[in-house]
């Protein structure tokens, strides 16, 4: 423990330089960005009822500018006598509007660039980080002195991890920084209250933190970088690909969704598979507090998600982020040096997803020709081309790509697999 | 003190060690010697903890796999790592984080015995020259165990003096027991104490150098006319070489007596040539392969 301290604080000290190489750069770009390219968004906050409205300015007589919204905001069990509003109230056949002189509210200009682009710097970290922070374990050369030196492999691990934690937040805080100093002395305002921020920036610590010890376990599953990079690419799309997959089969075989195409969800109540992408479930947190922006009281933070399955998602993702932390810790405590720089071949890794997809998409295909499940067949052949680097399959690949061509036929050609959709 | 018993490694279906067995006590230069891919740095992968040896080598009774043991060990493989942007200030601060009892006084004293500049970035140096960083830090280290795979690669004569000084003094100094696996076997033979031969994935030999080569006897004659392979049948030959009249012959046994029954053979001219570590090596090998 006293080593892991000790190789910690020195891999920190001799990190210190990329990383201010890394904040500057986060920082110059930032700054051109937010003074260069930023796009303004201006909303008008109504005292009255609490909330930022929706509408459009429009021009009334003489002159007058005023705000020409609608009529959600209040309850509509709500008398004209008791609406807050109701002296700028009037009824259409759509339903009741407000025609609201703009005097009679707060406007507030900003920049919503501000939680985009430390988000972005996050995010890119998050993801490169990994790789910078445990390439070097993946050589066997390295590993003679790495290994051998007074400190467990365990704690070297950690170790890593955790200054490549540094690496991804600290520069995102800068970042974070940087913007809301920046819109504050443009002017820009977002009636946020520094609680709000406070519990988005932490949010985005939290997410980003997530995001990273995923991609720490996706590129250690694998014995040598090349591999570490194509599981962590993988690591992207894969568990939104097996959970669209599923939801497909299941809508397919049993037909009991509104179908639910692969990449978007078509009622509030279907099952959001695409947040299982790292990058979607991070926008979406993003996008929450956007909304937030947008329609919602900063100080009521309660309010901010309406969606409940921002917060599923949120418990999942957190889960498995302490899964994927054990994950590297078990990795480091047991893989053979040996198998450094052998093909990966972890249960979790090519084992897995090769076959797992290869069939999934063959079902979902069932009824749409042959041609796409040979098409699937060689898909699966070149990952194995991969796996093995080169064509020297084992009988369990030959096995399973006999298999999809056989399905191929059977499935791909038959009518009785088509499922109508529309 | 450092006990080897029974281990045996493969590397898939293919076996690398089997078997082995060593004890090498405190105070000891041991010379690990083998032909190319005999499992010399495979040895010394397991002994250093970097390959999990599965509790067949112990360091006084400790698992090297432990953290708490590894602080006694330094291994310096024939590739040594190093990061990029590293200097020597840089590498000893690495090592000093791990190795709290480093002495920046014998590492400051070799750097300047090599002239070489620890500002300078790493990338740079030649071979030779980042060996003599890395033997400048396992010196530094003053560990119990030092293991040095291919040790003399790269390193010119005068280079090859310091370290070798440098190592004689450490382990009288300090008591410590240092495994050296090197193909300059003659470099071996100047400081080594005891070595151990890996052939064919086993220890085929070890023991004191100087008393395994002294078992081998090595005579070139001259005849008055031409002479055959039956002449020498009964006598214990390690190699024979005839070239018309001239032979030279390697013998196992004493010296005197193997003299007194090639006489017995009326050569014209005899003299005992000596025999070093290296051709000792070879023999070994080659009678080897002959059993085989």
């Amino acid at each position: 423990m006293l080593n892991m301290k000790s190789y910690f604080r020195h891999q920190l000290k001799s990190y210190s330089r990329p990383l201010l190489v890394i904040v500057a750069a986060a920082l110059v770009f930032g700054f051109f960005i937010c003074t260069l390219g930023m796009e303004t968004r201006t909303r008008y906050y109504c005292e009255e009822l609490g909330v930022y409205l929706s509408g459009s300015i429009e021009k009334g007589p003489a002159g007058v500018e005023y705000y020409e919204t609608y009529g959600h905001y209040v309850d509509h069990d709500v008398p004209a006598d008791q609406d807050p509003l109701k002296q700028y109230r009037y009824e259409t056949d759509y339903g009741t509007r407000y025609r609201i002189p703009l005097t009679a509210l707060t406007k507030h200009v900003y920049a919503p660039i501000l939680l985009g682009y430390p988000a972005t710097v996050l995010g890119i970290l998050s993801f490169a980080v990994p790789i910078w922070m445990f390439a070097f374990l993946k050589k066997k050369r390295n590993l003679d002195c790495c290994y051998s030196l007074p400190i467990s492999r365990v704690s070297l691990g950690i170790a890593q991890y955790l200054v490549g934690l540094l690496l991804v937040l600290i520069p995102f805080c800068a970042a974070y920084l940087q913007n809301i100093l920046i819109n504050l002395l443009k002017g820009y305002f977002f009636n946020l209250g520094l609680n709000y921020l406070l519990v988005h920036f932490l949010f985005c610590i939290l997410t980003g933190t997530v995001i990273y010890s995923v991609f720490c376990f996706a590129f250690n599953l694998a014995n040598s970088a090349a591999d570490g990079v194509i599981f962590l690419l993988v690591s992207n799309v894969l568990p939104f690909y097996l959970f669209a997959m599923v939801l497909e089969l299941y809508a397919k075989f049993y037909r009991k969704f509104i179908v639910v195409p692969m990449l978007y969800t078509t009622t509030y109540y279907d099952i959001e598979s695409s947040l299982a992408l790292p990058w979607r479930f991070f926008g979406k947190i993003l996008s929450e507090y956007e909304n937030a922006v947008d329609c919602k009281h900063a100080n009521n933070v309660a309010e901010i998600w309406e969606s409940a399955q921002t917060y599923i998602w949120l418990v999942i993702w957190i889960l498995a982020a302490v899964f994927c932390v054990f994950g590297v810790v078990y990795i480091f405590r047991t893989r053979p040096t040996e198998k450094t720089e052998e093909i990966s071949d972890t249960i979790l890794g090519y084992k897995l997803f090769i076959p797992v997809c290869s069939f999934l998409t063959m079902l979902i295909l069932a009824g749409e020709g042959v041609i796409l499940g040979i098409f699937i067949t060689g898909a699966a052949a070149l990952g194995y081309t991969i796996y093995r680097r080169g064509v020297r399959y084992a009988k369990s690949d030959l096995v399973i790509m006999l298999i999809l061509f056989v399905m191929a036929f059977v499935l791909g050609g038959m009518d009785i697999w088509r499922c109508d959709y529309y | 003190m450092i006990e080897i018993k029974g281990l045996s490694h493969s590397f898939g279906t293919k076996q690398v060690l089997k078997d082995v067995e060593l004890t090498i006590p405190d105070g000891t230069i041991m010379g690990l010697v083998g032909i190319n891919g005999a499992g010399k740095s495979t040895l010394l992968r397991l002994i250093s903890g970097v390959y999990d040896s599965k509790n067949c080598v112990k360091y006084d009774g400790n698992d090297p796999m432990c953290e708490e043991t590894r602080k006694d060990i330094f291994f310096l493989p024939d590739d040594p790592y190093y990061s990029s942007t590293s200097t020597p200030n840089k590498l000893f601060e690495f090592y000093a984080a791990l190795y709290p009892d480093i002495d920046k006084s014998i590492f400051d004293r070799l750097i300047g015995e090599y002239r070489i500049n620890p500002k300078h970035n790493m990338r740079n140096f030649s071979k030779g020259m980042r060996r003599q960083v890395f033997i400048a830090l396992a010196l530094a280290v003053k560990p119990k165990y030092m293991l040095l795979d291919e040790a003399f690669d790269g390193l010119d004569p005068l280079s090859r003096k310091i370290f070798k000084d440098a190592i004689i003094e450490f382990v009288e100094n300090e008591n410590a027991t240092v495994i050296i696996s090197s193909h300059s076997l003659r470099e071996l033979e100047d400081f080594c104490d005891k070595f151990a031969l890996i052939d064919n994935n086993v220890i085929k030999s070890q023991g004191g150098i100087a008393e395994h080569v002294a078992r081998l006897c090595k005579f070139e004659l001259a005849f008055t006319e031409e002479i055959s392979k039956n002449r020498f049948v009964g006598l214990p030959i390690v190699s024979l070489d005839i070239k018309s009249r001239f032979v030279t012959i390697v013998l196992e046994g004493d010296a005197e007596e193997m003299r007194t029954s090639l006489e017995a053979l009326s050569p014209a001219v005899m003299d005992e040539m000596p025999l070093d570590f290296e051709e000792t090596f070879i023999h070994d090998i080659i009678s080897g392969r002959g059993e085989q």
